[in-house]
């Protein structure tokens, strides 16, 4: 296959997806002229490519495709839903005919005449009445110039193959291709234009025989695009004829010089083969670095830390050409959703956000099926029919909400509807009839533990069979193949309000943190993502380790949690040692410990495979090389947490029950010099970074440190914090324009709270103080640390709005109003606050605002709507009721700062216009 | 290979019996590297090893043979072997002797009395002046059951 074709292929596939997808959001919003003209131009681009490719059957669909879609553009046809599944359809057949053609370098043999007929159908139906052919004009007959275009190109890709044809090589095709166009256009349309030969003159490649030739071409062409042999004949004949106008029209000026691509395609293999070399490349430097460090006095120190800077640059620009949206994942899934709208007879509307979040392509490539097979199950199993939806008191309209976002290294992916949820006591009936479950598990087990029965397999398919069950059609499967890429799926399910999927991958499979333990003279390697905590016990640390029947066990904050001890599982000789250590380990929903000598370090490694020998060991997920050239073995959480046995092992974790109803926010909990601890919502934080006491430096006596390329100032956590002692974790917030680093003395843990101010504040860095895990923490108030940084003075925001930016918060929660605030100051904005909507239309009646940020709970909307815009803010994407939206012009997530930014702009931006 | 077409062999010694490997299976031969323990692996594994950065499984050619391991490894070489597929083992060995072109008129198959754990790992025999040399069947060699993890 040559290149052209190969780049062909590849292009047209990325742009059938964009199709796909573009045609579904149209069929919903055909009112959007620039989505319709996006719709064509691919159409037109593949149609044409084709044409030039010589590929007939493929050019004859797309062009057929296109002429529905013209008439949508011109407004004669009207989009319904069985021309837009018309489109759709032939999309279907133009991707099976590429997927031949890429496997086996042709076009396969076969005649779509029922469906290039069909959509001529549609084309024509709605069209004004074409029952006398002959009383038509020619142009109309032949079909436009669509038709012409296209006809044109096949026959001159066809012209060119043939033997006589061979003067027409040196013309350069896009010129000689217009001017073709253009010539029999005009003949056709009985326009004046140089006639045919006269094209073919200017250009030098006249002479009879190109002529006879391409009208020859052209004439089966236009046979092949459906055009009646007759009119195709008169066509021809008036091509011929055209007598040479009076002075031939000037050549269209050559088109200016494309700017040169920013892209270029590159094979997968190369970048694979670029990524391993990296890898290496790191592996060396690691190997390097320790030497270094038992020879400070080298005189290789100078290169060698420069080496170490230029490798860990290389493997991170590596990692980003891996880097893909996650909506290449997605791409197929809103044309799934209406498929299957249209199957089960129920109305879903797929929302997504996060589309553009990036992931390493390999992950990419692990997640489609399973998100695929969620999608499904959600429009299948979770979602009701309208008819029940509206007796329920719901929407009639099913959402199914997928949502991406990046966490730390992570990258969790939501999945959830608003259907009908889980039905507990179905499934705890359907366990025990299989016996999964004994009856008193059956009457004990909470309610979560029941609802993951859905991941057990066995479960799942029987449930599908009898029809009773919820869903779960296959979700062992899902599990398996997450889990395969390190990563872990939780769920949680409300009876009538809905369910909803938690996914979490690793950004990368290839480099990962792990923690380096040793065991019985032994290292290992855990990967730190299964890592929650790391606990002493014995010795002078106070914490024992138990024995439960011969079990050992470790009493964690009321908990107890299963150990396992390494050296047993391992079968490794030795003492045991007075000091242990125990890694608290968390898969899925289930934490155990694993018992250690003592814990070493954390290190970047490079996963690589387990040899094919190794792999029956279930519990190694691979092996890396130490920076000594050690080789160690890189332990599998999932797979020593089997050891643990069945699922009625797994035990209660009580950070998960929290009073229903509640939104949980994860906070971030840190501690400073003092003893209350601080927490800041984990959704603000960009990055945790560690300062070393010297890169703090001091500008205008202020501590700074270099952060990405500027300086970032530092602000202390509290008062008695000293910044510059040894290494201390920085914990990074970023806007768009810049960013402060909160110095603090340790960071403790995340974990999921309900957002609610218990006590007043304290102290002035403190919003409020909520009781986390049975202790009191403050909510750190961010604005007061930005203004400690010396950024007291708002920089205003480069806006379009040359207006006042005043901007009213009216929400209940004190709380709540604090947590955004700052935000629009930070903006720009001068901000008011109003506890009700009485309030707040009391201030409205005093004041002027641009813009008023409303809790969706304020029920007042319209006196604020009179106002000024006004945005709706709700805490989870996934609890918001169709009516909460109503009345308000903007709706965002309060937690999403981003977007709330963006909703901001888009407003000022609309009130200057 | 075939019994029709001449051969030419890596060879080695290990508990006493003369081996040979085909010589477009061998990737390398190393002195007594560094093994580090894979544990839990079946008993003929010993670890792996680092080679120039990649890892590569080492395996005991003594353990595997079902003969009596040696009492110091010390002096030991290692032959690094291709799987069909290009996934390398190290192949702990004795000693390394010589690379030999080998007439086919000179290849025996098994002989009927060798013992089945062996027969399943070679692949016949040349008649040399002093001992037989035995032809490794790498495929079949590291084709390694799990032990009972």
């Amino acid at each position: 296959m040559d290149d052209i074709l190969r780049d062909f292929i590849a292009e047209a596939n990325d742009s059938i997806d964009a199709l796909d997808r573009a045609l579904v959001r149209f069929e919903r919003e055909p009112e959007d002229p620039d989505l319709l003209s996006e719709i064509f131009r691919v159409m037109h681009t593949i149609k044409g490519t084709c044409g030039f490719l010589g590929l007939a059957r493929l050019a004859a669909i797309a062009h057929a495709g296109e002429n529905i879609l013209g008439q949508f553009r011109d407004g004669a046809l009207t989009p319904k839903q069985d021309s837009v599944s018309a489109i759709l359809e032939s999309i279907d057949l133009i991707k099976a005919l590429i997927g031949h053609l890429d496997a086996h370098g042709a076009e396969p043999a076969g005649d779509d005449g029922a469906l290039i007929s069909r959509l001529n159908a549609i084309a024509s139906a709605d069209a004004p009445a074409q029952t006398h052919a002959a009383e038509e004009p020619l142009a109309a007959r032949v079909g436009g110039l669509s038709t012409i275009d296209c006809a044109i190109e096949l026959a001159l890709a066809r012209a060119k193959a043939s033997p006589e044809g061979v003067r027409l090589h040196g013309a350069q095709d896009d010129a000689l291709h217009s001017a073709l166009r253009d010539a029999a256009w005009g003949a056709i349309s009985g326009e004046a234009g140089p006639s045919l030969s006269a094209a073919l003159n200017q250009l030098g490649l006249g002479g009879e025989a190109e002529l006879v030739l391409l009208l020859q071409k052209l004439e089966a062409a236009l046979g092949e695009l459906g055009v009646e042999p007759e009119t195709a004949a008169q066509a021809i004949a008036a091509c011929r004829d055209t007598p040479e106008a009076p002075k031939a029209a000037p050549m269209a000026a050559p088109a200016p010089a494309a700017a040169p691509a920013q892209t270029i395609r590159v094979h997968v293999d190369a970048l694979e083969q670029l990524m391993n070399v990296a890898s290496e490349l790191v592996l060396i430097r690691n190997q390097l670095l320790q030497t270094l460090r038992a020879q400070p006095e080298s005189p290789f120190a100078g290169p060698l830390n420069r080496l170490n800077h230029v490798t860990s640059e290389l493997q991170e620009s590596v990692m980003t050409t891996r880097m893909q949206p996650i909506g290449a994942a997605w791409a197929k899934l809103p044309r799934l959703a209406r498929d299957l709208a249209i199957e089960l007879d129920k109305r879903i509307e797929l929302v997504t956000q996060g589309a553009e979040t990036e992931l390493d392509r390999q992950v990419l490539e692990q997640i489609k099926d399973p998100l695929t097979h969620m999608i499904r199950n959600s429009a299948d199993h979770g979602l009701e029919p309208p008819g029940e939806r509206a007796k329920a008191g719901k929407p009639e309209t099913g959402r199914i909400f997928l949502s991406a976002r990046h966490e730390g290294s992570h990258i969790v992916i939501e999945v959830g509807d608003d259907g009908r949820g889980l039905m507990t006591a179905k499934l705890r009936a359907k366990a025990l009839a299989q016996g999964l479950i004994t009856p008193a598990e059956a009457e004990t087990l909470s309610e979560n533990k029941i609802q993951q029965l859905i991941f057990h397999p066995g479960f799942s398919t029987a449930a599908q069979v009898s029809g009773i069950s919820g869903r779960g059609v296959g979700m062992d499967v899902v599990r398996t193949n997450i889990e395969k890429i390190g990563g872990t799926v939780e769920l949680s399910s409300t009876e009538g309000k809905g369910t909803r999927f938690t996914i979490r991958i690793p950004l990368t499979l290839t480099i990962v943190s792990a923690l380096i333990v040793g065991c019985a003279g032994e290292k290992f390697a855990v990967p730190q993502s299964s890592v929650v905590e790391l606990v002493g016990a014995g010795g002078g640390s106070g914490r024992q380790i138990e024995y439960v029947n011969g079990a050992p066990v470790l009493r964690l904050r009321d908990r107890l949690l299963p150990l396992i001890a390494l050296q047993n599982l391992m079968r490794l000789e030795g003492e045991e040692e007075a000091e242990r250590c125990v890694l608290v380990i968390r898969v899925g929903s289930l934490s155990y410990g694993i018992i250690v000598d003592r814990v070493f370090d954390t290190e970047e490694i490079v996963v690589k495979p387990t040899a094919s020998v190794l792999r029956a060991i279930p519990y190694y997920s691979g092996a890396t090389i130490l920076g000594d050239g050690a080789v160690i073995m890189i332990l599998d959480p999932k797979g020593v947490a089997q050891t643990l046995g069945a699922i009625d092992t797994n035990i209660e974790d009580t950070h998960e029950e929290t009073r229903s109803g509640e939104t949980l926010v994860q906070l971030l909990i840190m501690r400073g010099a003092g003893a209350t601890l601080k927490a800041a919502p984990l959704q603000l934080v960009s990055r945790i970074e560690e300062a070393a006491a010297e890169a703090v430096e001091y500008a205008d006596g202020k501590p700074v440190l270099q952060y990405r390329g500027r300086l970032m100032p530092l602000a202390a956590l509290d008062e008695g914090m000293r910044i510059g002692q040894g290494k201390q974790p920085v914990v990074v917030f970023e806007d768009e324009t810049r960013a402060i680093g909160l110095v603090v003395e340790e960071i403790i843990d995340v974990i999921e709270a309900p957002l609610r101010q218990d006590f007043k504040p304290s102290t002035p860095e403190a919003l409020g103080s909520l009781v986390v895990a049975d202790r009191v923490t403050d909510i750190i108030d961010l604005a007061h640390y930005w203004r400690q940084a010396a950024y007291a003075a708002a920089p205003a925001r480069t806006s379009a709005a040359p207006l006042a930016k005043r901007a009213l918060i009216v929400d209940p929660s004190p709380f709540k109003r604090n947590l955004i605030a700052p935000l629009l100051a930070m903006a720009g904005y001068e901000v008011a606050t109003a506890e009700t909507a009485e309030a707040a239309s009391a201030l409205l009646e005093r004041e002027s605002f641009s813009v008023i940020l409303s809790d969706t709970a304020i029920t007042a909307r319209e006196t604020l709507a009179a106002a000024a815009p006004v945005i709706g803010l709700y805490d989870d994407p996934l609890n918001v009721r169709q009516a909460d939206a109503e009345g308000f012009a903007q709706m965002a997530c309060r937690f999403d700062r981003a977007a709330l930014l963006t909703t901001l702009d888009s407003i000022a931006a609309r009130a200057a216009a | 290979m075939t019994a029709s077409e001449d051969a030419q062999l890596v060879t080695m010694y290990s508990g006493g019996a003369y081996f040979g490997v085909p010589v477009t299976r061998v990737r390398d031969v190393l002195a007594a590297p560094q093994i580090y323990a894979a544990p839990l692996a079946p008993a003929s594994i010993l670890g792996s090893i680092n080679l120039r950065g990649r890892i590569v499984t080492a395996i005991d050619l003594r353990t595997r043979l079902g003969m009596a391991p040696a009492e110091n490894r010390a002096g030991c070489k290692c032959v690094i072997v291709e799987r069909t597929g290009g996934e390398p083992y190290a192949l702990l060995v004795d000693e390394i002797g010589d690379v030999m072109m080998l007439s086919a008129s000179l290849y025996e198959p098994n002989p009927v009395t060798l013992d089945k754990s062996w027969s399943q790992l070679c692949r016949g025999l040349y008649r040399q002046e002093g001992q037989m040399l035995i032809v490794l069947d790498i495929d079949a060699l590291l084709e390694i059951e799990a032990a009972a993890a």
